[in-house]
């Protein structure tokens, strides 16, 4: 499989290496990765928490900002 | 090298010496492709000596301990000329420690999949809860925040858009006294597009460090494959 790639430009040597990632690299990547698509699930559960309680209520996104203003 | 002499006022018939021609005539500003193009040719700087770079436009100076720019009591200097283009996680390396300040610019980011958050790591350091930052972010009108530790300082969100569209996220952050070897701390705006709408994120961050920041990687979680990120040293 391949891994993704990195960059690296060196100012001491002017040198820009390409390459793919090593494998502690990689190994941070798919923590990284982890943590991000956890954290954009929550995002969507509370997003999808907000629409039916909306529904619910009966009222506007507007609507209730009004109300919490 | 030879170390600078200062003035003299040659006479008719003087002999001029290898030490009058280092001292004297040789202590002009020498011309060089870059920083590394000098460190080879001038392999002992003495203070004083006085160098222009082709690739930063800069004049510079031997502190005696370092090379540093003219007027450097304030200014930005780019370092790492001309930007460096966004290829996976990019890391700009070997940062001198001449400056005061980082100021760190990151123009039009993309990567290939949806929702990507761009992050920012110093010295290559990962650790789980080596930096702490604390963001809000405004999508439209609706405000969120949160402020965790980390293994990155997160200085934008919505990489892509949602719809699938390059959002060419912009941002700026400051990397206050870099070289201090206890605690870093950060400052950064972003700009970026979910489906249309402008996500705007505001982050500050702290990095507990050990050295002075030598280098800065660009962390994305999806590959960026686009934008440039330019690297200020500060006075």
């Amino acid at each position: 499989m391949t891994k993704p790639k990195v960059r690296i430009y060196d100012l001491a040597t002017n040198e820009i290496i390409d390459r793919e990632m090593n494998d502690a690299e990689y190994a941070q990547h798919l923590i990284d990765k982890e943590i991000e698509d956890a954290a954009l699930a929550q995002e969507e559960i509370k997003a999808n928490e907000k629409t039916a309680l909306l529904k619910k209520l009966g009222i506007t996104e507007d609507e209730a900002k009004l109300l919490l203003s | 090298m030879a170390a600078g002499l200062g003035f003299k006022d040659f006479v008719t018939g003087e002999v001029l010496t290898a030490a009058d021609v280092d001292g004297y005539l040789m202590q002009g500003t020498w011309v060089f492709a870059n920083a590394a193009a000098r460190t080879a040719a001038v392999t002992s700087p003495q203070e004083g000596n006085m160098s222009y770079l082709k690739d930063t436009n800069s004049v510079e100076f031997y502190t005696g301990a370092a090379w540093s720019a003219v007027g450097g009591s304030g200014g930005m200097t780019l370092i790492n000329a001309g930007g460096t283009t966004l290829s996976g996680n990019t890391t700009v390396s070997s940062i001198p420690a001449t400056y005061k300040h980082l100021f760190i610019v990151v123009k039009n980011a993309e990567a290939n999949a949806s929702g990507a958050n761009l992050s920012l790591r110093m010295n290559g350091d990962s650790g789980a809860t080596s930096y702490e930052f604390a963001k809000v972010r405004a999508i439209n009108t609706t405000l969120a925040g949160e402020g965790i530790a980390s293994s990155s300082i997160q200085i934008g969100n919505r990489l892509r858009d949602t719809a699938g569209f390059s959002a060419g996220l912009c941002s700026q952050t400051w990397v206050y006294n870099y070289t201090d070897t206890d605690y870093v701390w950060t400052s950064s705006v972003s700009i970026a597009s979910d489906g249309g709408t402008p996500v705007f994120v505001s982050s500050t961050g702290k990095y507990d460090c050990s050295a002075a920041i030598s280098s800065i990687t660009i962390v994305c979680t999806d590959t960026l494959d686009g934008g440039t990120v330019f690297v200020y040293g500060v006075n």
